[in-house]
């Protein structure tokens, strides 16, 4: 009997893209597992084709010509589509791989979790690779980020998404910045 | 040199079309209002990035701070978001003759879900806050705070709450005749001026004042300078306004039409917030033209 798509599993495929399985309900981004529906919406790993015209702080459009990311908006662009997180941003510039075929072992071990091979100078965030080391460190820097706010988003979602923006939490009213509660 | 690959990559096809849940992330704060008791009073959101697919608003937060109040949005909206509004606002908003809809009605009795003089900004939660200066909300029922511009800072403008099918209305204040104003001719030199008479009946006669830009008061609660006034117009509604030229070459004329009794004395020219009447520079307050000499606020509809 065929089932519907939101009724088959994906969780064979779904790391390597950062698929969210409905039947098992939880996700991944960036070879990350992403367990909160609501975060991984957030997370929101696509590009998104918007209206270009309407980003006019300089620091976008200057993003928007040169795949950059703008840090005081938070958004980057890749191929003129924009990404609303620096994780996304960087794993939309990196390049998807099957792991299993990679002829390094040391790269298939990073892709476990996340790692650079010095040897052939890639970096893997799960299954992304990612050529340049800076871009790599930043990847690995709003990983960690994300994996944070994983962690709080089984206590409180609304936390996660502060955490993820440097933001307060409407509901705890904890204050967030790199990750880490805000004390006054 | 041993390859790091074999040279197998995903397909960028097989990525696309995973994503299983849509966008919500290009909402901004978009316009925030409340009335004097806080009674009526509405948060619009606006889609302002022209993204088609950010329908996922459901499950985000919409809240004020520092009162804390918050509203998590329950349903994603259906169809294409681009530039479109998600308008939240109070049960006395809704129940407003020729409001829109909502998209998401407080609950029943909600009042002063946003604490005028007490709040500051109002967040979708997590991805864009509003901020405002403590008791830089207005509360006339007819003016708010919204922004002009992507990013831009929340400002008093006419208050235009709109719904996600693009439903808007322009609110007046209780009891307050309403001024229509209709062009009759291309250029604006004929307008059909209309006024609430049912409401202010037994009025002796109007006037129309207006003025231009450089008229303004400079400051909030200033007198109004007139550019000149239209005399002894009736009591009948619609009269049609021959309109002049603004004198200053802003190209920006405004008017509005006050009572009079024939007598030298008019009557209210409307408030500039929730208690004070707007001024023109002659006695009392008057416009000085027209013959009048002096102005009378004991009757509400005038003189």
């Amino acid at each position: 009997m065929d089932v519907s798509p939101q009724d088959r599993c994906t969780c064979s495929t779904t790391r390597a893209t950062n698929g969210w399985c409905s039947v098992h309900s939880f996700g991944w981004v960036g070879g990350l597992r992403i367990d909160s529906a609501w975060l991984y919406r957030a997370l929101d790993a696509h590009g998104h084709d918007l209206d270009l015209t309407t980003f006019t702080c300089p620091q976008c459009r200057r993003a928007i010509e040169t795949d950059g990311f703008c840090e005081e908006h938070r958004i980057g662009f890749v191929r003129k589509q924009a990404y609303f997180s620096r994780l996304t941003y960087e794993l939309g510039k990196a390049e998807p791989v099957d792991v299993a075929s990679l002829g390094c072992a040391v790269c298939r071990k990073n892709a476990e979790s996340s790692g650079w091979c010095a040897r052939d100078r890639v970096g893997m965030v799960g299954p992304f690779a990612i050529k340049g080391r800076a871009d790599y460190d930043q990847a690995v820097k709003a990983l960690e980020i994300v994996r944070l706010a994983a962690v709080e988003s089984k206590r409180c979602d609304q936390c996660a998404g502060a955490i993820l923006t440097d933001g307060t939490c409407p509901f705890c009213r904890i204050k967030y910045k790199d990750g880490r509660k805000v004390t006054n | 040199m041993k390859s790091w690959r074999r040279g197998v990559v995903v397909p960028a096809a097989f990525l696309i079309g995973t994503a299983a849940f849509a966008g919500e992330h290009t909402w901004d704060v978009w316009e925030v209002f409340s009335n004097a008791d806080g009674t009526v009073q509405f948060i619009e959101l606006r889609e302002t990035n022209g993204g088609t697919g950010e329908n996922g608003v459901n499950g985000n937060v919409v809240s004020v701070s520092p009162s804390g109040h918050s509203v998590t949005i329950p349903n994603p909206v259906v169809g294409s978001t681009a530039f479109h509004s998600y308008l939240i606002a109070t049960p006395g908003f809704a129940a407003q003759p020729g409001a829109p809809t909502p998209d998401l009605t407080l609950p029943a009795g909600t009042i002063n879900f946003i604490v005028p003089g007490t709040d500051t900004s109002a967040t979708y939660a997590p991805w864009d806050t509003a901020t405002w200066a403590v008791d830089a909300l207005p509360q006339d029922g007819v003016h708010s705070l919204s922004r002009t511009t992507v990013g831009g800072p929340l400002t008093v403008q006419n208050a235009t709450p709109t719904n996600f099918a693009g439903g808007t209305f322009q609110p007046t204040l209780p009891g307050e005749p309403n001024l229509v104003a209709n062009r009759l001719a291309a250029d604006g030199t004929s307008i059909s001026v209309s006024w609430d008479t049912a409401a202010c009946a037994g009025e002796v006669d109007h006037q129309i004042l207006f003025g231009n830009r450089s008229n303004f008061p400079a400051i909030p609660g200033g007198n109004y300078t007139l550019q000149g006034g239209t005399c002894d117009i009736g009591t009948t509604a619609p009269y049609t306004w021959t309109a002049p030229s603004a004198s200053d070459g802003s190209g920006l004329l405004w008017f509005l039409v006050v009572a009079e009794n024939n007598a030298g004395r008019e009557g209210s020219w409307g408030k500039y917030d929730a208690t004070n009447e707007r001024n023109g520079s002659g006695t009392g307050g008057s416009s000085g033209v027209c013959s009048i000499t002096n102005r009378d606020l004991s009757n509400a509809c005038g003189h």
